[in-house]
């Protein structure tokens, strides 16, 4: 059975690309969802990518990393996922800014 | 379970490729060879990717001679690629399309001219692009087969077809998959990602016909938006000086700052500035000797995926001595600048 947070919020971070997001860069690109209010078919997806070994890394010649992070059993656990894997609704979540 | 038949065993191929007591000829069909077989060996195990790794395959069987061709597509802010195909991306009225057909055309002459390599794959493969990617979108990659463009967000990045440096760069991924093939990760990775920026500076030295005093040494200088320039951002990464504060994405340059498991947009900047180094320190124009040891480094020794950025310095002082014998201060140079950045 797929994952299910236990407060149903999952932090976004985008790392890598070209110019090298969430690394030394002065870049961050940040969001979060609620998996709950997400459209079925993208909740579920999110959810199966939730069940991945938190040590598998998508191999990406520039293109983005997403890390998804959130709470389970009172801890925090992470994923990496390829950026071609996830919902646009998640993509469309985060936001590039300087820092 | 796969059956994989084999009539000469990698290791011997390998060994071979690397003989150079053979001729540089027979060398490259014997590293094409073992990149064919390796090629085909992920093919089985990894159904996944069957029909592209296919394609793959089935292009090394063209005649050398074949010339690439340039073939763009339109995502149309979408995310699903290729796109729609471009009929005469050459006389485009758009003018994104137009420049991505340009200087993919000159990518292809700049490897060919002055490398003697007939596009990524050493076989002429066509070199396939698409444009106007996503929304917003602040990025430009090489997937494996083909590469893509965003228009940029028009805040921090603007149209990322602008640099001609990102789009040798993101092709120089492709010639790294088919000769060296360096894993994407720790040292490796950063040199993947060096040999892209080198390459990527050079295209753009070889562009202007400039001399390596006059060459900006830049990355990523033109896709800079407003937003970057306003906080005084003039690129992404400076290879003369990858820590400078007008970077983007600040870098170290000497090995004692690397650190397993770094970025490899942040560990390249070790290998970018000893590449610089050398190539001031030699003179003239980047591309005719420090650019043609580095690219014998990359891909005249056969796949080498977990290749350490002392392996790939020791790689350069010795091709150096061979393509340069009676210049020895083109060695020295390199032995220099590798050692200036702790290598």
């Amino acid at each position: 059975m797929a994952r299910r947070p236990d407060d149903k919020r999952i932090k976004i971070e985008k790392l890598g690309g070209f110019a090298g997001f969430g690394s030394s860069a002065h870049l961050r690109s940040e969001g979060e969802v609620e998996l709950e209010k997400l459209p079925e078919p993208d909740r579920d997806k999110v959810a199966k990518l939730l069940d991945r070994d938190a040590k598998d890394h998508p191999s990406s010649l520039s293109q983005f990393v997403y890390r998804l992070t959130w709470e389970e059993d009172g801890k925090a656990r992470s994923v990496d996922v390829g950026e071609d894997e996830l919902p646009a609704s998640v993509v469309a979540a985060v936001k590039d800014t300087l820092i | 379970m796969t059956c994989l038949c084999k009539f000469v065993p990698d290791e011997v191929l390998a060994r071979l490729a690397n003989d150079t007591s053979i001729k540089n000829f027979d060398r490259d069909a014997l590293q094409r060879t073992l990149a064919v077989d390796q090629e085909m060996r992920r093919v089985r195990e990894a159904t996944a990717s069957l029909i592209a790794s296919s394609a793959m395959i089935s292009m090394s069987l063209v005649p050398a001679t074949k010339k690439p061709l340039i073939k763009l597509y339109d995502c149309k802010h979408g995310a699903i690629l290729p796109g729609a195909k471009i009929a005469s991306p050459q006389s485009s009225s758009d003018g994104t399309v137009k420049r991505t057909f340009k200087n993919t055309t000159d990518v292809a002459k700049f490897y060919k001219k002055e490398f003697g390599r007939n596009s990524l794959d050493g076989q002429g493969m066509d070199l396939l692009s698409s444009v106007h990617y996503g929304q917003n979108y602040n990025n430009a990659f090489w997937n494996g087969q083909q590469m893509t463009y965003g228009d940029g967000d028009n805040n921090i990045f603007i149209d990322f077809t602008k640099g001609n440096d990102v789009v040798a760069h993101e092709l120089t991924h492709g010639l790294t998959q088919f000769t060296s093939q360096l894993a994407y990760a720790n040292e490796p990775g950063g040199l993947n990602e060096s040999m892209s920026d080198v390459f990527g500076s050079m295209f753009r030295q070889w562009q202007a016909n400039q001399t390596v005093d006059k060459a900006d040494w830049l990355i990523g200088s033109d896709i800079m938006g407003p937003a970057a320039k306003a906080k005084g951002f003039t690129c992404l990464r400076d290879m003369a000086n990858p820590a400078a504060k007008h970077a983007l994405a600040p870098q170290p340059s000497h090995y004692s700052k690397y650190s397993p498991g770094m970025d490899p947009h942040v560990s390249s900047g070790i290998p970018n500035n000893a590449f610089y180094r050398a190539a001031t320190a030699i003179g003239g124009k980047s591309w005719q000797k420090a650019g043609k040891v580095w690219f014998q480094a990359l891909t005249g020794f056969g796949p080498a995926p977990q290749l350490t950025m002392k392996q790939f310095a020791d790689r350069t002082r010795t091709v150096a001595t061979q393509l340069f014998a009676a210049q020895p201060a083109v060695a020295s140079a390199i032995d220099k600048a590798w050692v200036a950045v702790g290598l």
